[in-house]
């Protein structure tokens, strides 16, 4: 790597050791000193959102391209020293257009949900003793924002593992002491199933080193290892059912409704917008990239699995009352859309799950970030209970039918891009059933109609419930985090051109090891 | 004949005498402080044969006395020895204070420490012992002291059966382990560990062999707590004095992990893969039965011996694995269970003097203490192992030398245990976080030497989940 190559990773690392490094300043700023203890945090994830902005730019500029027909992926900005030599445990960095574009997500949720965050202190109807908590609330966002980072720069297993689970630490007390409704069986259902994923992707890890031959957790080197069949047989469906229950697969997304619906708001932003998307992340980078026989053997199952949890996710959205559990089932469903493209096994349909991981992201969070703002000034998330907001609050009005517009997959919104690609990549394939299973998929988009519009109408519209008659608007700190998630759904499904062609580049060597 | 290898050996012997003619000479001889004096006396001494062992470990690569050898591998597990002792004499003073413990007042310091160091200097011959009569003098002086250790309270009934049961069931063990010994002779005709090894090599299906190889199993069960052979613990536990059950669940456990170790990564090498099997069995059997016991508890040292017993389970998986990677697994994972251990002891410590030692004591924590509850989620996380905390890497280490050798099921089952582990760990967090403090209850205002130790040990447990250095000390002491 020439010199700015390394001065790409040492900005890649930045990325994790930042948000690291703001968490122990934010310990010895004292608690009372409210004011500091915000603007330090926001300023750093502002400075670490321009920092992924800027790579995002020089890596569009100049993307690295793999050579024709090579499996190995190509990466920018990487960094390869050794962690545990012994071990051969290496801190092995780089990123490829999906981890780079899935990183930019993650920066802009991070910086919109500490937006988001504002109030935490002043948010009466937490628990009570959760105020004056303000600083650990922000010590523990910046905590699983670096876990976020650091995964998806890591090509090493063992390093992308480690930062995976950091995020454990920090999500299970976030929710537990920050949370809602029943917040401490929430947290210990989430981290208990995602803990259980990761046993399953650690014993493949495993597997992965052992088996290799080679004893390396390096995914390059790995990609390049044909596994013996009988190996990917079993290691397969491991690591792939392990992350797949991270990113929300039916029917082990169980965690999730009560885990979005119980977290505080920012951390709901940040839990299905970004850190549902290490699992699928995970699916396609580690278990198809490294096991394409396996993949080959399974993805039937997975298939199925795929459809069943879009269709009954839409359905399950549509009953539901509590807005955050609404929009956590519609999750499920986008969830689903993601392993759908995955699973059917064509080109155009992984370009659609890695669009759809990047417009879910946003949407979710922009789904989020609104319920959250309303549900700080009508103190219910209950649907009936809500009504004529829209004369109330005209911003978070227009905001929250422009993000259920893109949740319903409105043409010129992000969401259309990645569902138009998924259910082409499903028909594109040769086989009847992944046809089949596409087309029954396509209900989802009929009843999520239903679902968002039904809710949209239901709160904004009609007369204004009484009580309600003093709420305001937004403010201007509120109004920056809607504006911007809105503006990236925008801006992916007005001219994704740019965005698809970067992306097709980084599937090449993941396709070309898929059909070798 | 070099005689620094076996200074550490001399040091502790003179240790535990000169602390002994200390408290005897109290009155006369005048060390201040009573209990003070004998406790700086304890810990200056004990580092002074860390140091000895460190500088011996580093000049010396092997050198051997008849039945008695060292190495670098060997002065590993010593180092192991001395830091739990080490640790334990460390947190011990408050239990000698008046008001230091609201369970009663420990007396006789003097005899306390001398007892921990002649313990230490068994698990010391157990671990360089080169024949089997050495080594199980080394066994019993490592437990000998422990039957009075745990009965240390005597005007405690807790304590007292505490002590009662544990030599019943000690007893019981050495019997078992000296009959096993008795066969392992038979059969190989020698008590060298040497012959043993051929032996177990040229005819590993006789079964005089098997039998005293199972039994010496058996007996070491019993110390390490491997279920079935556990039900020692949790009594023991409860009722020893809390340093004691510190040491016992660290360096005693240590010394019982080293000693299976040695014997089967050693001269019984040959027989271990055609025992996978059982090992599997006791491994998952012993994680259940802890992981499943430890749900149900209120009392934390009830909780804690539970917990230990999962972890010998953890141990027990990498017995499966190939025999270099599986001991630095150990000595890595004793490390950084004993320091986990250890944060929780402290604190522990703390909650102790104004209360009881239950989850009742702990709840509201953060609010009377942030640094203590910080340093209680770390500890908690760590043994649940979760990255990047010492736990982790301990088992990651552990399940990655059963998995070289392909055991994947059992990695597999390891890794359920310890999410199921997780539920129970974070019972104590709940309690520290998330329920309110019981009426009364203030702030817990700690001292500058209280406060260094949070910081130090919350250091020490991330140090040693992401620091390469000391695993490659560890495996540098091959041979």
């Amino acid at each position: 790597m020439d010199a700015s190559g390394s001065f790409g990773s040492v900005l890649l690392t930045l990325t994790w050791a930042l948000p690291l490094a703001s968490a122990l300043v934010l310990m010895a700023i004292p608690a009372a000193n409210l004011i500091l203890v915000r603007r330090f945090t926001l300023a750093m994830n502002g400075l670490v959102l321009v920092l992924v902005g800027f790579l995002l730019a020089v890596f569009a500029l100049h993307p690295p391209t793999a050579p024709d027909g090579s499996g190995v992926t190509a990466l920018a900005f990487a960094a390869d020293s050794p962690w545990f030599p012994s071990l051969h445990i290496r801190y092995h960095i780089g990123v490829d257009a999906i981890s780079m574009t899935l990183m930019f997500l993650a920066a802009v949720i991070v910086f919109t949900g500490t937006l988001a965050s504002w109030n935490i202190e002043a948010d009466q109807h937490g628990p009570k003793g959760s105020g004056g908590k303000a600083k650990e609330f922000f010590i523990l966002l910046q905590l699983l924002a670096a876990g976020v980072f650091g995964s998806f720069i890591s090509f090493d297993l063992f390093t992308f593992f480690v930062f995976n689970e950091l995020t454990l630490i920090p999500t299970y007390l976030l929710i537990g002491l920050f949370g809602s409704g029943r917040k401490s069986y929430a947290a210990m259902k989430l981290n208990l199933m995602l803990m259980g994923g990761s046993a399953l992707i650690l014993v493949g890890i495993f597997g992965l080193y052992f088996q290799s031959g080679i004893h390396s957790f390096d995914i390059l080197q790995l990609s390049q290892v044909r596994f013996d069949a009988q190996f990917q047989r079993w290691a397969f469906p491991a690591l792939f059912l392990g992350f797949g229950i991270l990113g929300n697969m039916f029917p082990f997304h169980i965690w999730s409704p009560d885990g979005h619906a119980s977290a505080p708001t920012a951390i709901s932003m940040l839990l299905a917008g970004v850190h549902m998307k290490l699992g699928s992340y995970g699916c396609l980078r580690i278990a198809m990239y490294l096991l394409p026989e396996g993949a080959r053997e399974w993805m039937d199952v997975f298939l199925v699995l795929a459809a069943a949890g879009t269709i009954w996710g839409a359905f399950v959205a549509a009953k539901q009352k509590d807005l955050k559990y609404l929009n956590a089932y519609a999750s499920v469903s986008h969830c689903g859309l993601v392993f759908l493209g995955l699973a059917v096994f064509t080109t155009i349909g992984l370009r659609g799950a890695v669009l759809q991981m990047l417009a879910h992201g946003f949407i979710t969070a922009a789904m989020f970030c609104l319920i959250g703002m309303i549900y700080a000034r009508t103190h219910t998330r209950q649907i009936p209970d809500m009504g004529g907001l829209m004369a109330k609050m005209p911003f978070l009005g227009v905001g929250f039918v422009l993000a259920g517009f893109a949740a319903l997959g409105l043409p010129g919104m992000a969401g259309f891009m990645a569902e138009l690609n998924i259910f082409l990549g499903g028909f594109a394939s040769e086989r009847v059933l992944p046809r089949m299973l596409t087309a029954a998929s396509l209900a989802s988009i009929i009843v999520a109609a239903v679902y968002v519009l039904r809710a949209t109408n239901s709160i904004l519209n009609g007369p204004a419930r009484s009580g309600n008659e003093h709420l305001s608007d937004a403010t201007f700190l509120e109004k920056v985090p809607v504006a911007l998630l809105l503006l990236c759904i925008l801006a992916i499904g007005l001219y994704p051109g740019p965005l698809v062609s970067l992306v097709d580049g980084a599937l090449q060597p993941i396709l070309n090891n898929l059909n070798r | 004949m070099n005689y620094l290898p076996f200074l550490p050996e001399l040091a502790l012997l003179g240790l535990a005498f000169a602390i002994l003619a200390a408290e005897m000479g109290r009155s006369g001889l005048t060390l201040r402080g009573g209990s003070r004096g004998v406790f700086h006396l304890a810990w200056a001494g004990l580092a002074l044969a860390l140091a000895l062992e460190a500088l011996a470990s580093w000049t010396e690569n092997s050198t051997s006395l008849g039945g008695y050898r060292t190495s670098r591998g060997i002065g590993a597990w010593k180092q192991i020895f001395l830091l739990a002792t080490f640790a334990t004499v460390l947190v011990s003073p408050a239990y000698f204070r008046p008001g230091g413990n609201a369970r009663g007042v420990l007396t006789r310091p003097g005899t306390f420490y001398a007892l921990l160091v002649l313990c230490t200097l068994g698990m010391f011959a157990l671990v360089s012992a080169r024949d089997l009569l050495t080594f199980y003098l080394g066994l019993e002086l490592a437990t000998l002291p422990l039957y009075a250790l745990a009965a240390f309270q005597p005007k405690d009934g807790d304590s007292v059966e505490a002590g009662a049961k544990y030599m019943l069931m000690g007893a019981f063990s050495s019997a078992l382990s000296l009959f096993g010994i008795s066969f392992l002779y038979g059969s190989a005709g020698s008590l060298g560990f040497d012959a043993l090894a051929s032996a177990a090599q040229a005819n590993a299906d006789s079964l005089l062999l098997q039998a005293g190889v199972y039994l010496l199993l058996g007996g070491l069960g019993f110390k390490l707590a491997m279920a079935p052979l556990h039900m020692w613990a949790p009594d023991v536990y409860q009722g020893a004095p809390t340093p004691v059950m510190a040491f016992l669940s660290v360096g005693s456990k240590a010394a019982a992990v080293a000693a299976a170790a040695l014997l089967f990564l050693g001269p019984l090498d040959s027989m271990r893969p055609a025992m996978a099997g059982v090992f599997s069995v006791a491994a998952v059997l012993t994680m259940v039965v802890g992981n499943l016991g430890a749900m149900r508890q209120t009392n934390l040292r009830r909780f804690v011996a539970y917990s230990s017993i999962a972890q010998v389970g953890y141990f027990l998986v990498s017995f499966t694995g190939e025999s270099e990677a599986a001991r630095v697994a150990m000595q890595y994972n004793l490390l950084a269970y004993g320091a986990t251990s250890f944060a929780l002891y402290f604190i522990l410590g703390i909650i102790g003097r104004e209360g009881p030692e239950t989850l009742e004591g702990l709840r509201g924590l953060s609010r009377r203490s942030p640094a203590l509850a910080a340093l209680l989620a770390l500890a908690m996380f760590s043994l649940a192992g979760i990255p990047p905390l010492a736990g982790f890497l301990g088992k990651f280490l552990l399940f990655s030398a059963a998995a070289g050798e392909g055991h994947y099921v059992l990695v597999a089952l390891a890794v359920g245990n310890a999410v199921v582990s997780f539920y129970y760990y974070m019972m104590l967090v709940k309690a520290a976080y998330l329920m309110p403090t019981e009426e009364g209850r203030g702030a817990i205002v700690l001292s500058l030497g209280a406060r260094v130790g949070v910081g130090l040990l919350a250091l020490l447990l991330i140090v040693l989940g992401v620091c390469p250095a000391l695993l490659g000390y560890l495996q540098g002491g091959a041979g």
